[in-house]
Parts: structure tokens; C-alpha cells; sequence
């Protein structure tokens, strides 16, 4: 299990996070979501040993991370840019990783590489964008460590490059565990990969949940009221936790938290004629929850 | 899974790092190959050539070796300089954002990540070396096989023996500095955050260091009576590869080649009694420690700095300040160093503009600058009030620290002003206790004397920075081509053109820096274990005498003075080429006798052997002789310079069997204080009367400073000015001998008082001998210089310089001079005369082999 608790980083007078407490089960995909500069990659060094924290504790089995080469040896981190393999070839950068990782899989490069069919005595820095990602993955699935960290995993990948990538990453979930911990703002990516999401914003987490029982969690209502001539407030509702409120004539858009059954009986008592409820994507619920701290594309509207 | 240990991925890393560097370390082997061995190639040629009996061919073999000496000294040189670019490569992530997630992802601890990046670029850079001193030392042995030994009066073992030992020093040295460098360019690349600052950082560090001890050591010692800048040594040559590379060099290396290379050192030719423990080899062993435990310091530093530093302050120009904050105030220090040498103001201005662009360089923009301002000056206050501190404080009370003598291993006294023939300082160590303690007597009398003076030290620099109004204080001199007089007579006033000022500035530009003549000595003391107490002093006739007779009537003296009369004869006298014996030797001896300037000479042209012997006779009276007989004894004649007195049995008796007759005491001016230098004969006296002077444009009284009689000396009303005197009557002799009698060292007084230069050296008069002093001013002196020409010279408009031939040498008669003219360099009658158009002849005594 990967734990953060309480933990702090700063940077300067800047805080990435802030007292941040997160716990990602062994077998999880799990995705980190959040605004640019909420902290998401911050995590993510964290967690494979990188930043030290200021403040709290960076947990990996229990283990502290930071210079403590045993956990780190169960971490490989993919971070976002691939510059500095540049003056590998493929086989260089196997072999480099090949001996720090005593669980490097010849077999799973093998496998991998075939199917991807990258080349291996070319220079990295000769490969396009999505296959210079492509060849880190390989090698990062192939040191067969029990996390994976990946950092904009997606980017420059192409659809059918995404869905190879994909499959590589759930098949070793399947076979032997592999947690991985994607960090990503394309949320499509998130919603498909991910059992498990957290929401940072500003430092902090602001929802860590599976992301099935999120979805159900907030919803889109089109609402008709029976008196037609008044006009309603989110405060008219009671205690329905109201992500958005927005009115067009006589039909109400709202956004708001909970299950069906709590929506309807909170807008039971003003009559309404029409109540559709449409579970949120992923996406949705990013901005809708952002939206409410303020962070909102509407600023410049 | 394959478990592994720790230190295996140490390993695995330090291999990591060689192989992505691999090209530098291709590069620094290239350059390594042809570096030493090239050199040593070259080194060795020299030693082939140089030792060849055929002449011309030593000629066209110097054109052999020196381009390829040239080529292995650049080589080398840049080979070593790359140690800064191994530390960079070797540590990226201090530098590159795209590399520390990488490395620092790996699962490596810090400790492990520093010590094998260090490790990889300790390997490519050191081993390359190492192999390259092994291939240096396999041609020096094969090409010492070509080297005719027995030209250096060596066997060719014995060459090759210390052909090794100064290469195994250099190779072994250059070895430890190597790695210094690289350790201080590692640590300061630990220290830094972007490529540029790790580049600039380390360049300007490197020389920063060593630049900026020298700069204030040698403005503290220079103003702190007694302390020496020797003592630098200690401290930059074991803080800094540039200052290593220096100390190694000068004093370990250049000091212990003698017998290869040349006959000098940097400490001049030592004479020790016995092995001491500060010898070169244990020196050069202390140096080697410090250096690895000075090094292994700054491998923990940079150990310590790395693991604390934090990934994610890659960028940031420097990571640790620490480091840019000794940079700037070593820089800072280092131009205020200029204000002790007039700079004032401008020194400042100068360390604000470089600070101050070393600030906008760091912080990339004016961010904060009154910050910058602040640092300045604290910067600047805390420099300059510790300057006046350690210079008031005397370093602290490091001045008057005299070690036990009891804690002395040996003392080394250097006299710098006392040359042997070859120019090699006389330099005397000795490990008795006695004569250590007589020693620490005459110094702990020196210091004590300079307290009474006062700020006499003051004023001797005050003079060396004096400047003097030249119309006013040669109101009525002249110059031209032969020189200038001082007070000559105004009618000569008219033969001055408009120019002559401007050229006499142009000619004399330093004679108006009035300075003391004072001596120059240092003292070392030595402990057990190698430490040192290294003082230096400027002393007068007295103190400087009083130094002597501590040593003199030693065995190392004698050995000493012996050796010196040795190298002033191969120095002084023709040599020439004996075709049959193919040596070099010396001919003749000649020495004056008497007080005047007769010359005689005796010719040992077919018995180099008596050389040998009347040296060995000498060092054998010395030896036999007392302090007391050897400063103060009657001396009869001089050979050169070297004084003979009446109790050097041995070497009167050689040289009566020369043929030499006659020595009669030289006639001697020394006054108990006036003492001058202990064996000099010729009297060079200046006497001035009290009155105004002009300093710095200003006329003053003499009543307006306490050290008038220092700094007010060139406005003095010169009564009497000469050098080389001949003194025709007896009662004028009377009277000088009685004025030096009376001539007081100098004091602080508000008083008028005569003040009197005699060879150098100021003494002061009071009022109360005043009629001494105007007795000789008014008694008759005959100069035989300058005075004695000017006096003699015609200046009526048809007079001729091609009369002055004439009117000097005709001046004295035959006995003194020779009846040549300036163009004849042979008479049949008297044979040769001297570049000086002296006097001797090869006739009077011959000293032919039996």
C-alpha cells in the first residue's frame, strides 16, 4: 500500500501540499486528477523517492521512501518527459534499468517489444513522442516492480497506441498486482483505466473515491417546477449539496451531490413537473467540483 | 528475484556513469598519452643532449625536444584542467531538471548516488593519469640508458636515481592535486544548481582561493612588523590545488632539483648540520597528508551537501549559498587588497562594480538589490575593520610569538641580502640549542629596539611610497648622460636645457623613492612535527650584526662563508676552456689589499687545486675564529668581497705562498653604532642639517611630527654628500670617526637633529655633537666617485666628452689605475684590465705549479 499522511511539500513559499493523507490499496488503478499546479506529480516524486517530504510521511508497505533504497526498488516512476533518454538505444536503456531492478523481466521486454515492434539500436532521441513513451513503459513494465507511477502516461500516444498501452498496463495488473498510479488531466484516459480517483486542488485532495460509486454520487437534474412564475434558489432546496445551480426560463440545470433517491426528495416539496437525473462523467464532476473553489472556466467568459 | 547488496549498485552506478561519459574519458586518455610521456620524453632528450661531449649537437638538440615538451605541457594541462567537466558530467542531476527525476528515481540512497558518481568521474579522470605516469616512468628508465651520466659526475644508477625521485615527486603530487581539484569541483558542482554557475563557480574558486590568501596574507605580513608571507605557504599550499600546484612546485620540487636541474631554490642554498626533520622529503610528506586529509574533507562536505540537497532545487543558481557567499567576499577582498597600495576609494568602487554584477548574475535580474547593498557593505566593513584589527593586534600577538626553544627541532635563518657568487641567499639551519637560543636572544633585542623606535617601520614604508617635488628637492642638481649631482653649484644652473626635468623623471624615476637601506632576514623555527614559525624582518646595521654574531664562528657558518667565497671566485674570475681536460676552471685570484683600490692578482692557471685550498683554508680560520674575531677583527684584505682578518692564519699563509705580501689593516670608519655592514670598507655617508623639508607638496617644520628625521630626510639641507671615500687628512678621519661614534640609532623626537646615512642606514645626530657634525661637513674629503668627476669635469662650452677618459683615469696615477687607455684591452707591460677599467696585471704575482 502506498500512504501519504499529513504529508507536506513546498516549494519556496509555495505549498504543493498541504497535510495531504491518501492511501492507494495494492491492485488499484488509481487516478490522480486535479488542476494544473494542484500537486498531482508532486505525488508522484514523492511517492518514487525524489522529494523528500517536508512534512509528514511518504509510506510504501510502510516503509519510508525517501533515500530508502528498498522501497524504492518497488517503485518505477514514468514522469512526463522523455528528453533524457535520449542517448540510449532501446537495448541501453533495458540494460540500464536491467541493473537496478533485480525483478527485470527479460521475458516481459520481450514480449512487449515484439509487439510493439519498436527498434532497438536506435537512438532514443530519433523516436517519435509516442514511441519514446512507448520504450520507457516497456521498460518500466518490464522491471516488474510492484507500483508503477505515470506521470501524463498518455501524451503522444495515438488511439491505437493508447489502447496497446492500456492493455500492457491491465495485464499486468491482472497477472501479478501491479498497482499503478496514473496521473493525467485527460480524464477519458482516467475513467477507463481507473478503479479509484482523487481530486487535488491547491495542495489538497479534495474527493478520493472509486470512481463508480463518484459517478453515482453526482447528478445533472433538468427540472420543470409547478409554479412556474417563482424563482428558486439553491436555499430553497434544504441541505442538497448544489454543485451548480442555473436557471433557463422556466427549467432549472442543476448539479448536485448525493444519490437519486435524496435529490428527488429534496426537490419533492416544490412540485416538480419534470425531474430527469443524468449521472455525470468523469469530467463533469473535475469541473463542476472545481468550479465550486473557484476554479472556473467561466472567469474569462 | 536476483538479490543483490547494496554496494553492488554502487558499483553498477559508477559503471553507469564511465559509460555515458565515455567520450570525455576517451578525450582526457588522448590527452593523457601524449602528456606525461611526451614530457618525460622531452625531459630525457634534454638530459641526452645536454650530456653529449659533442657541443653542436647539444645545440640542434634543444630545437628536438622543446616542441614536444610544448605539446606534452598543453596536453597535460588540459587533461588536468578537465577534472572540473568529470564532476559535471559525473553529476548531472545537480544541473539538468531532465535528469534528476531519472537518477534520483533510482533505487540508490543518496549516499550511494554521490560516492559512485564520484567514483565513475574519479576513475575517468585519474586513471588515465595513472596510466600515463607508468608509461612516463618506462621511457624515462629505457631513455635514461642514453643519458651520459658521467657529464653530470653522476653513474648512470645514480641518474636514474634521481631522475626518479623528482619524477616520482611531481607524477605523485600532480596525482594528489588532481584529485583535490576534482573533489573541490565536485563539491562545488554539489553546491551549484545550473551548469553555468557550476562552470563559473568552480573557475573563479579555483583561483579565488589561493588569489585572495596571497592577497591578504601579503597585505597583513607587509604590515605587521615580523611576520612573514613565507607563512603562506602553509596555508595556500595546503588549501587549494592552484595554491598545491604552486607550493609544490616552488618549494618542493624546484627546492630539491638542484642536482639536475639548476643550483637554486626557492630558499636559497641551505646548509644544514645534520638531517632535519622539515627536510624536503618530510615535507613533502606533510604536504601529501594534508592534502589527502584536506581533500577527504571536502569529499565530506560535498558527500554531506549532496545528501541534504533537494531534487527539486535543480535550477536554482546555487543550491547551497554558501558557496556563491565565499566567492563574492573572496572577491570583494581580494580587489580591497588593492587599497593598501593607494587604491583608496577607487579599490571600492571597483569591488562594488563586480559585486554588484555577480549579484545581478545570481539572482538573473535586480530582485531584492538593497539586500545586495547591504551585504556590501557588511562585506566591506567587516574586511576592512579586520584588516585594522589583525594589524593593530599585531595578527593577534602571532608577532611576538617566540617558540621555546626547548619545542624547536631546528632554526633556519635566511639573510637575503647576503648573496654568494651565484646569487643564492645565504641560508643557515641550524639544530643546536645554544645557537638557537643566541638566535631568539638578538631577535627578542630587535623586536625590543623596534618598540622603542616606534613607528619606524611606518615610516620605512612611508618612504617607499614617498613622492618628492624633484625641481624643489634638486633645486640645484642636474642630469645627464653620466648621472646627476645634488646641490651642484647654481652657475651650473644655466646649462640646463627646458627638458631636463621631464628627462630626468624619465631616467631616475625611482631615485626619488628615498627608501632605508635596511636587511632582510627570516627566521623559521621548526617543531618536531613539522610546523613552522616563519618570521621576517627589515633590520638595520645593528640588529642585522647583532643576527650575524649569533652564528657567526658556527661550523655552519664557516662552511657557509666558505662556500661563498667558493662561488664569488668561479663567478668573479675568467674561466676557460681546458681542451685537454675538458673542464672549466679558474685562472686567477685577485684581491685588493690595503685600503685603496690596488689590485693584485696571481694566476692559478695550472693549479685549480689551490682554489680548493685556499677555500678549505679559509673555512678552516672561520671555524677556528670567534663571533667576535670574525665581525670584529682587523681586516687586512678582501678576497672579493670576502673579508680576510688578521686571525685567518691558514689563508694568509696560502696566500703569502701565492706571493702576496704586505696586508696591512684596511682602514675602517666603523663606529660602535654606525657599525654598517660587517665587512664592507667603503664609507658611503650622507649628512644633513636640520631645518625644512617638503612633504607631499607641503613644507613643514621639523617640530611638526614625531618622525621628521624619517619621513622629512629629503629636504634635509644636504651638508655633505659622497660615496667611496678617500679621506686625505688625518684630522678629518679624526672627526668622522668621531661623528659615527656619536650617531644614535633612530628615534622619536621632536628635537632638531643632524641625521646621517651612512651605507644606507640612518642614524641620527643631536644637537648637542652638532659641532661634529658641521667638523666634518667642513672637513676636506676627496670622493673618488661621482663627486670626484663632477668637481674634475669642464663644463666650458668647447669641452668634449671624449675628454672624460682622459680627465678621470688621468686624474690618479698609474699605481691605482693603469696607464691604458679606455680602448686598449691588452698592454704588453701589465697585461689585462677589467671591464671596469681597473688595474691589475697577470706579472706581479704568478703562482706557478711546482
Amino acid at each position: 500500500m502506498m500512504t501519504l499522511k499529513g504529508a507536506v511539500k513546498r516549494f519556496g513559499e509555495f505549498n504543493a501540499l498541504d497535510g495531504v493523507d491518501l492511501e492507494i490499496p495494492e491492485g488499484t488503478a488509481f487516478g490522480l486528477l486535479g488542476s494544473n499546479g494542484a500537486g498531482k506529480s508532486t505525488i508522484l516524486r514523492l511517492f518514487s523517492g525524489i522529494y523528500s517530504p517536508d512534512g509528514g510521511e511518504v509510506l510504501i508497505d510502510g516503509e519510508a521512501v525517501y533515500d530508502h533504497v528498498g522501497a524504492k526498488q518497488k517503485v518505477f516512476f514514468i514522469n512526463d518527459e522523455t528528453i533524457q533518454f535520449g542517448g540510449f538505444t532501446l537495448m541501453q536503456l533495458k540494460a540500464f534499468y536491467q541493473q537496478f531492478y533485480p525483478t527485470f523481466s527479460e521475458a516481459i521486454f520481450q514480449r512487449l517489444q515484439g509487439a510493439i515492434q519498436l527498434p532497438l539500436n536506435r537512438k532514443i532521441s530519433t523516436f517519435s513522442k509516442g514511441m519514446k513513451r512507448q520504450a520507457i513503459v516497456i521498460v518500466g513494465l518490464a522491471c516488474c516492480t510492484p507500483y508503477l507511477l505515470l506521470d501524463e502516461a498518455f501524451d503522444g500516444l495515438d488511439p491505437t497506441m493508447r489502447i496497446i498501452v492500456k492493455r500492457m498496463l491491465v495485464d499486468a495488473m491482472c497477472e501479478r498486482g501491479l498497482t499503478v498510479v496514473i496521473s493525467s488531466h485527460n480524464l477519458k484516459e482516467i475513467n477507463e483505466m481507473c478503479d479509484t480517483a482523487a481530486l487535488l486542488h491547491r495542495g489538497k485532495i479534495i474527493f478520493n473515491r472509486q470512481i463508480d460509486s463518484l459517478k453515482g454520487t453526482v447528478h445533472k437534474i433538468q427540472v420543470v417546477f409547478a409554479d412556474r412564475e417563482r424563482a428558486f434558489t439553491p436555499q430553497d432546496f434544504g441541505g442538497l449539496p448544489i454543485l451548480h445551480f442555473q436557471r433557463a426560463q422556466s427549467i432549472y440545470h442543476i448539479i448536485a451531490k448525493g444519490d437519486e433517491a435524496s435529490i428527488r426528495q429534496a426537490l419533492a416539496p416544490h412540485h416538480p413537473v419534470v425531474a430527469d437525473l443524468v449521472p455525470l462523467s468523469l469530467e463533469e464532476i473535475f469541473i463542476y467540483e472545481l468550479e465550486v473553489l473557484g476554479y472556473d472556466s467561466q472567469v474569462f467568459a | 528475484m536476483t538479490a543483490r547488496s547494496l554496494p553492488d549498485y554502487s558499483v553498477r552506478n559508477a559503471r553507469r556513469v564511465v559509460k555515458q561519459n565515455a567520450k570525455l574519458a576517451i578525450v582526457t586518455c588522448i590527452l593523457e598519452a601524449l602528456g606525461i610521456p611526451l614530457i618525460m620524453g622531452a625531459v630525457m632528450l634534454h638530459q641526452i643532449v645536454e650530456t653529449l661531449p659533442d657541443t653542436r649537437s647539444a645545440i640542434i638538440g634543444i630545437s628536438a625536444y622543446v616542441p614536444y615538451m610544448m605539446i606534452g605541457s598543453t596536453c597535460l594541462s588540459v587533461s588536468v584542467v578537465l577534472g572540473l567537466f568529470h564532476a559535471i558530467v559525473s553529476f548531472q542531476e545537480t544541473w539538468s531538471r531532465t535528469r534528476v527525476d531519472m537518477l534520483y528515481a533510482l533505487p540508490l540512497n543518496g549516499t550511494q548516488r554521490f560516492f559512485s558518481h564520484y567514483a565513475g568521474g574519479a576513475l575517468m579522470y585519474l586513471v588515465p593519469y595513472a596510466g600515463a605516469a607508468v608509461l612516463g616512468l618506462l621511457l624515462s628508465i629505457l631513455l635514461n640508458f642514453l643519458v651520459h651520466a658521467e657529464e653530470l659526475g653522476m653513474t648512470q644508477t645514480e641518474h636514474l636515481q634521481t631522475v626518479l625521485t623528482y619524477y616520482g615527486k611531481s607524477v605523485v603530487g600532480l596525482f594528489l592535486l588532481m584529485w583535490m581539484y576534482y573533489t573541490l569541483s565536485v563539491l562545488l558542482t554539489s553546491c551549484c544548481g545550473t551548469l553555468f554557475e557550476s562552470i563559473y563557480t568552480n573557475l573563479l574558486l579555483n583561483l579565488l582561493i589561493p588569489g585572495a590568501l596571497a592577497a591578504v596574507i601579503g597585505v597583513v605580513t607587509y604590515a605587521v612588523d615580523g611576520l612573514s608571507f613565507e607563512y603562506s605557504w602553509d596555508i595556500i599550499g595546503f588549501t587549494s590545488p592552484v595554491g598545491g600546484l604552486i607550493y609544490l612546485i616552488v618549494v618542493l620540487i624546484a627546492g630539491d632539483s638542484g642536482d639536475l636541474f639548476d643550483d637554486y631554490s626557492y630558499y636559497g642554498r641551505v646548509y644544514v648540520t645534520q638531517a632535519a626533520p622539515h627536510s624536503t622529503a618530510f615535507l613533502y610528506l606533510r604536504w601529501a597528508v594534508i592534502i589527502v586529509l584536506v581533500t577527504a574533507a571536502m569529499a565530506v562536505l560535498a558527500w554531506q551537501l549532496y545528501r541534504r540537497r533537494k531534487a527539486e532545487r535543480v535550477g536554482q543558481p546555487f543550491v547551497w549559498v554558501g558557496a556563491y557567499y565565499l566567492l563574492l567576499t573572496l572577491v570583494t577582498v581580494c580587489i580591497l587588497c588593492l587599497m593598501t597600495v593607494g587604491m583608496g576609494l577607487a579599490a571600492i568602487l571597483f569591488a562594488a562594480i563586480v559585486f554588484f554584477i555577480l549579484e545581478v548574475i545570481r539572482k538573473r535580474g535586480f530582485r531584492r538589490f538593497w539586500l545586495s547593498a547591504c551585504v556590501f557593505v557588511g562585506i566591506v566593513t567587516v574586511s576592512i575593520g579586520g584588516y585594522f584589527l589583525t594589524v593593530r593586534t599585531g595578527c593577534f600577538g602571532c608577532d611576538r610569538y617566540i617558540p621555546p626553544a626547548a619545542a624547536v627541532s631546528s632554526a633556519k635563518i635566511v639573510f637575503h641580502e647576503h648573496f654568494d657568487g651565484e646569487g643564492s641567499r645565504l641560508s643557515l639551519e641550524f639544530t643546536d640549542k645554544d645557537v638557537i637560543r643566541a638566535v631568539q636572544d638578538a631577535q627578542r633585542s630587535f623586536r625590543s629596539d623596534n618598540d622603542e623606535i616606534g613607528t619606524l617601520r611606518d615610516a620605512l614604508r612611508d618612504g617607499n611610497y614617498f613622492t618628492v617635488d624633484y625641481r624643489d628637492a634638486y633645486d640645484y642638481s642636474y642630469e645627464d648622460d653620466y648621472g646627476y649631482v645634488e646641490n651642484s653649484p647654481s652657475e651650473y644652473d644655466a646649462m640646463l636645457d627646458d627638458d631636463w626635468f621631464t628627462r630626468y623623471q624619465e631616467d631616475h624615476y625611482d631615485v626619488g623613492f628615498y627608501s632605508f637601506r635596511t636587511s632582510r632576514v627570516e627566521i623559521v623555527y621548526y617543531s618536531l612535527t613539522g610546523a613552522q614559525c616563519h618570521r621576517s624582518y627589515d633590520l638595520l646595521a645593528d640588529d642585522y650584526t647583532a643576527l650575524v654574531r649569533a652564528v657567526a664562528g658556527t661550523p655552519l657558518y664557516a662552511e657557509a662563508e666558505a662556500k661563498a667565497l667558493e662561488s664569488h671566485l668561479d663567478s668573479a674570475y675568467a674561466m676557460y676552456d681546458d681542451d685537454y681536460e675538458e673542464r672549466r676552471v679558474p685562472y686567477s685570484v685577485e684581491f685588493e689589499v690595503d685600503n685603496g683600490r690596488k689590485y693584485r692578482s696571481v694566476s692559478l692557471k695550472n693549479a685549480p687545486e689551490k682554489f680548493d685550498q685556499l677555500i678549505q683554508a679559509y673555512q678552516r680560520d672561520l671555524e677556528a675564529m670567534s663571533a667576535e674575531q670574525i665581525l670584529n677583527g682587523e681586516t687586512v684584505c678582501t678576497i672579493e668581497e670576502m673579508p680576510v682578518t688578521k686571525d685567518c692564519t691558514n689563508t694568509l699563509q696560502m696566500l703569502t705562498s701565492f706571493g702576496f705580501e704586505e696586508f696591512t689593516p684596511l682602514e675602517r670608519f666603523f663606529g660602535t653604532d654606525a657599525g654598517g655592514y660587517y665587512y664592507e670598507q667603503i664609507l658611503g655617508v650622507r649628512l644633513y642639517a636640520p631645518g625644512t623639508y617638503r612633504f607631499d607638496t607641503r613644507t613643514l617644520s621639523t617640530t611638526e611630527t614625531d618622525n621628521v628625521y624619517f619621513n622629512g630626510k629629503p629636504a634635509y639641507e644636504d651638508l655633505f654628500s659622497s660615496d667611496a671615500l678617500s679621506i686625505e687628512d688625518d684630522e678629518t678621519v679624526a672627526d668622522m670617526r668621531a661623528l659615527l661614534e656619536a650617531a644614535r640609532r633612530p628615534y622619536s623626537t621632536e628635537d632638531d637633529c643632524y641625521l646621517l646615512l651612512v651605507n644606507g642606514a640612518y642614524y641620527l645626530i643631536p644637537m648637542e655633537d652638532a659641532g661634529l657634525a658641521e667638523a666634518v661637513a667642513g672637513g676636506k674629503l676627496v670622493s673618488v666617485a661621482y663627486d670626484e668627476f663632477w668637481s674634475r669635469y669642464d663644463f666650458s662650452d668647447d669641452y668634449e666628452d671624449s675628454d672624460w677618459y682622459d680627465d678621470w683615469y688621468g686624474y690618479y696615477d698609474d699605481e691605482m689605475y693603469g696607464a691604458f687607455g679606455p680602448d686598449e684591452d691588452y698592454d704588453d707591460d701589465y697585461g689585462y684590465y677589467d671591464d671596469d677599467y681597473e688595474y691589475f696585471s697577470d706579472e706581479d704575482f704568478v703562482y706557478e705549479e711546482s
